[in-house]
C-alpha cells in the first residue's frame, strides 16, 4: 500500500504547470496508481481553474480598447483558427517498454515520449539516462538487482525517487509501486531491494556516501546523480 | 443570537470533530470575521432538504488551529450542537448570518453488545489514523452515541444519506445501518 | 524542507467533486458551446468561447510568461486546441473551464520546455493526460454524486461563499480505505454499502407509513 505521497504544495504545483519536466513526471507516476491524490489533483484542478477564469480578474474585456489586448489581433485568431476544419483524433499508442539487465519493464504513461540513454552498470545497479535537458536536475530509471543496494548515503540536494515496480527497504521502512519519496541533506539512508526493483529517480545534486569505507565509492554518487 | 454561516458539504453530528485547510488568502478573512465571538454554523443541508432537516446547520467551535509546512492554515472544528438557521441576513461582505434555534439529537443510549463491537472497531481505525488520534485529543469517548455518530461521520456514503441521521429519532437506524456495513451477520 | 515531513493526502478526503459547479448558469452556458463546437463545428459558438477564454488566457500567459509574443502564442495554440480536440470534452465529468484550463496548462508547459530547454518533445499529453483524463475516476466520483444535490443550493449563495466551501477540505473514509480497514475486498464494501442504503431506505419508508 502506498504510504508517501506529495506535499499539497506539489501537487498544486504539479496542477499549475510549475514543476519542471522530471518532477511532474513523477508526481504522474504516482498519482497513476494513488487514487487519493488523483481525487486531489482533480479537486485542485477544478478550483484552480475557477479562480483562474474568474470576471474579477480579468479587467480586460474582449473588444475593449485598450493598451494590453491591442496589440494581440483577436479577430485574425479567430479566423484563422476556425479555417481549418479538422479535428485532432487520439490514438491509443502501445505503452513501450525498456529492458535493463535482462528484466522487461513497461514504461509509466507519462515517460512515453521521453528521450532514454543506454543503461551503464556498476555491480547490482543499472541506471539508464532520461534526456530531460533541465540543467543541474537529472532523471534516471534504475533498477536494482534482486539483493542489491545502495550504500549509505545523503544528499547534496534532493532527491526524489518514485517506486515503479518491486519493492525496497530502507531505515525508514519498506516501499512498494506509487511511493513517492522526496529526500534531502537532513537524510541518510542505505536502501536494499530483496526482490529487485525499478525506481525513478530526480536529484539536482551528486549523493554523497557516509560511511567508512564507502566514502570511496563517492563515484557511485555520480553514478546515480 | 446571529452566527456567519459557511455553507460547507459536511457532516458533522455533535462533538464531532473535523479539519478544514484553508489556502486561499482571501479567505482568510472571512474565517477571522466568522469565529471571534462564538464560532460559526456550518450550513450542511439544502434549504428544500426533507421535513424536518429544514436549514439545519452544525454550530461549530474552532478547537485547534495550526499552520502547515507550507504556511496553509489549518483548523479543527467541534460540533457542539445540531441548529436550525432563520432570518437570513446578508453583510457587505456577502457573508450570512442566521438566528439558530437548538436542534435536539439522540438522546443518550447505554452500550449494548453491538455498539461495543463498534466501539472496538472504532478504536482500531483511530489507532491506525494519526490525523484522527491529533483531531481527538480530549479522546476517544466509548459511548454508544459518540461511537455511531463518528462511524456515520466516517463511512463514505453521500452527504443526503447522511442527513437522514440528523433526526433525533434516528439512532435506531443509525445502529442498524453502521452495524450492517460494519459487522453484517454472518 | 519540501519533505521533511510529508502530509499523507490520503487521510484528507473531500466530497466537493469536481462537477460542483456545473449548475451554474454560466458553466452550463460554456459546455454548451463547446459541445456545439465538437458535434456541429459550430463556429459561432467558438467565437462565443474564444470570447470568453481568450483574453483571459492571454493574461495569465503573460504573467506566466513574461513575453507578450509568446503568450499570444499560447492563446492561439490553446484555443486551436479547442477547436480541434472538442469533442475529447466529457460535460459529465468535469467543468468547460477546467477541460480549457488544461489544455492552457499544457500549451504554456511545452511552450516553456522548448524555451528553457530547448527541447521539442511533447510531453505534457503524457504527465497530463486530457483525453482520458478522468475516464479512470468514474468510478472513485460515482458515489459522491448525490452531494450535488447539496451543491445545487449552495451554487445561489454569493460568489465569495462558494469559494469558501471550495477552499475547505475534510475528512471521510474512501472506499478503499474502509476495505482496507475492515480487510474485504472493495467490491464487497460497495455492495455492503449499497446494500445497507437500500435496508435504511425501506425502513424509514415503512416507518413514514
Amino acid at each position: 500500500m502506498i504510504k508517501h505521497h506529495p506535499t499539497f504544495e506539489m501537487l498544486k504545483a504539479y496542477v499549475t504547470g510549475d514543476l519542471p519536466a522530471s518532477l511532474a513526471a513523477g508526481v504522474s507516476i504516482h498519482a497513476d496508481k494513488c487514487d487519493e491524490c488523483r481525487k486531489q489533483i482533480a479537486l485542485l484542478t477544478e478550483q484552480i481553474a475557477e479562480v483562474s477564469f474568474e470576471p474579477e480578474h480579468d479587467p480586460l474585456h474582449f473588444g475593449n480598447v485598450s493598451d494590453e489586448t491591442m496589440s494581440v489581433d483577436f479577430e485574425q485568431m479567430l479566423d484563422n483558427i476556425c479555417s481549418d476544419d479538422s479535428i485532432t483524433l487520439t490514438k491509443p499508442t502501445e505503452a513501450k517498454t525498456i529492458t535493463l539487465r535482462d528484466t522487461p519493464y513497461q514504461l509509466p504513461r507519462a515517460m512515453q515520449h521521453m528521450e532514454i540513454s543506454s543503461s551503464a552498470n556498476i555491480g547490482k545497479l543499472s541506471r539508464a539516462r532520461v534526456m530531460l535537458d533541465e540543467g543541474e536536475i537529472h532523471t534516471s530509471l534504475l533498477h536494482i538487482e534482486p539483493g542489491g543496494g545502495v550504500p549509505m548515503h545523503t544528499h547534496n540536494g534532493f532527491e526524489l525517487t518514485v517506486l515503479v515496480e518491486g519493492s525496497f527497504t530502507d531505515e525508514m521502512g519498506e516501499y512498494f509501486p506509487g511511493d513517492f519519496i522526496m529526500l534531502d541533506g537532513q537524510h541518510v539512508h542505505h536502501p536494499v531491494s530483496e526482490q529487485g526493483c525499478l525506481c525513478y529517480t530526480v536529484a539536482n545534486a551528486p549523493q554523497k556516501f557516509t560511511q567508512g569505507i564507502n566514502k570511496l565509492l563517492n563515484p557511485i554518487g555520480n553514478f546515480i546523480y | 443570537m446571529k452566527l456567519p454561516i459557511f455553507p460547507l458539504p459536511v457532516f458533522l453530528l455533535p462533538q464531532g470533530i473535523t479539519r478544514l485547510r484553508i489556502f486561499e488568502q482571501r479567505y482568510l478573512n472571512m474565517v477571522k470575521l466568522a469565529t471571534k465571538a462564538q464560532g460559526f454554523a456550518i450550513l450542511s443541508t439544502a434549504t428544500n432538504a426533507q421535513k424536518g432537516e429544514r436549514n439545519l446547520a452544525s454550530w461549530v467551535d474552532i478547537i485547534n488551529f495550526d499552520q502547515d509546512e507550507q504556511g496553509v492554515l489549518v483548523i479543527d472544528v467541534k460540533c457542539k450542537q445540531l441548529v436550525t438557521l432563520s432570518e437570513l441576513i446578508v453583510d457587505k461582505d456577502n457573508l450570512h448570518h442566521g438566528d439558530i434555534t437548538h436542534v435536539e439529537h439522540w438522546p443518550e443510549r447505554m452500550h449494548d453488545d453491538k455498539t461495543s463491537h463498534l466501539s472496538m472497531s472504532l478504536l482500531k481505525v483511530f489507532e491506525d489514523n494519526k490525523l484522527l488520534t491529533d483531531m481527538y485529543q480530549s479522546g476517544f469517548k466509548d459511548n454508544a452515541n459518540w461511537v455511531i455518530a463518528r462511524w456515520l461521520e466516517l463511512l463514505p456514503i453521500n452527504l443526503e444519506d447522511k442527513m437522514m441521521f440528523a433526526n433525533q429519532h434516528s439512532f435506531k437506524a443509525a445502529k442498524q445501518f453502521v452495524q450492517n456495513i460494519v459487522l453484517p451477520e454472518k | 524542507m519540501m519533505a521533511v515531513r510529508q502530509i499523507n493526502l490520503s487521510v484528507i478526503g473531500s466530497s466537493v467533486t469536481p462537477k460542483a459547479m456545473n449548475d451554474s448558469a454560466e458553466h452550463q452556458q460554456l459546455s454548451q458551446w463547446l459541445i456545439s463546437v465538437a458535434e456541429q463545428r459550430d463556429k459561432l459558438a467558438f467565437s462565443e468561447l474564444f470570447k470568453f477564454f481568450a483574453p483571459k488566457i492571454l493574461r495569465i500567459a503573460k504573467t506566466k510568461i513574461g513575453s507578450e509574443a509568446q503568450a499570444s502564442e499560447v492563446v492561439q495554440e490553446t484555443m486551436s486546441n479547442v477547436w480541434r480536440k472538442a469533442h475529447l470534452f466529457d460535460a459529465q465529468k468535469g467543468a468547460a473551464t477546467t477541460w480549457v484550463y488544461t489544455v492552457m496548462r499544457n500549451v504554456t508547459f511545452d511552450l516553456l520546455r522548448k524555451v528553457k530547454s530547448n527541447r521539442e518533445d511533447t510531453l505534457s499529453d503524457d504527465i497530463w493526460p486530457i483525453a482520458e483524463q478522468s475516464a479512470a475516476d468514474d468510478e472513485l466520483f460515482e458515489d459522491h454524486l448525490a452531494s450535488n444535490n447539496i451543491m445545487s443550493v449552495i451554487e445561489t449563495l454569493p460568489e465569495n461563499q462558494q469559494q469558501v466551501i471550495k477552499g475547505f477540505y475534510f475528512m471521510e473514509m474512501s472506499q478503499e480505505q474502509l476495505a482496507n480497514h475492515l480487510g474485504l475486498p472493495l467490491g464487497t464494501i460497495k455492495s455492503r454499502l449499497r446494500l445497507a442504503l437500500a435496508k435504511l431506505k425501506a425502513q424509514l419508508g415503512a416507518d413514514h407509513d
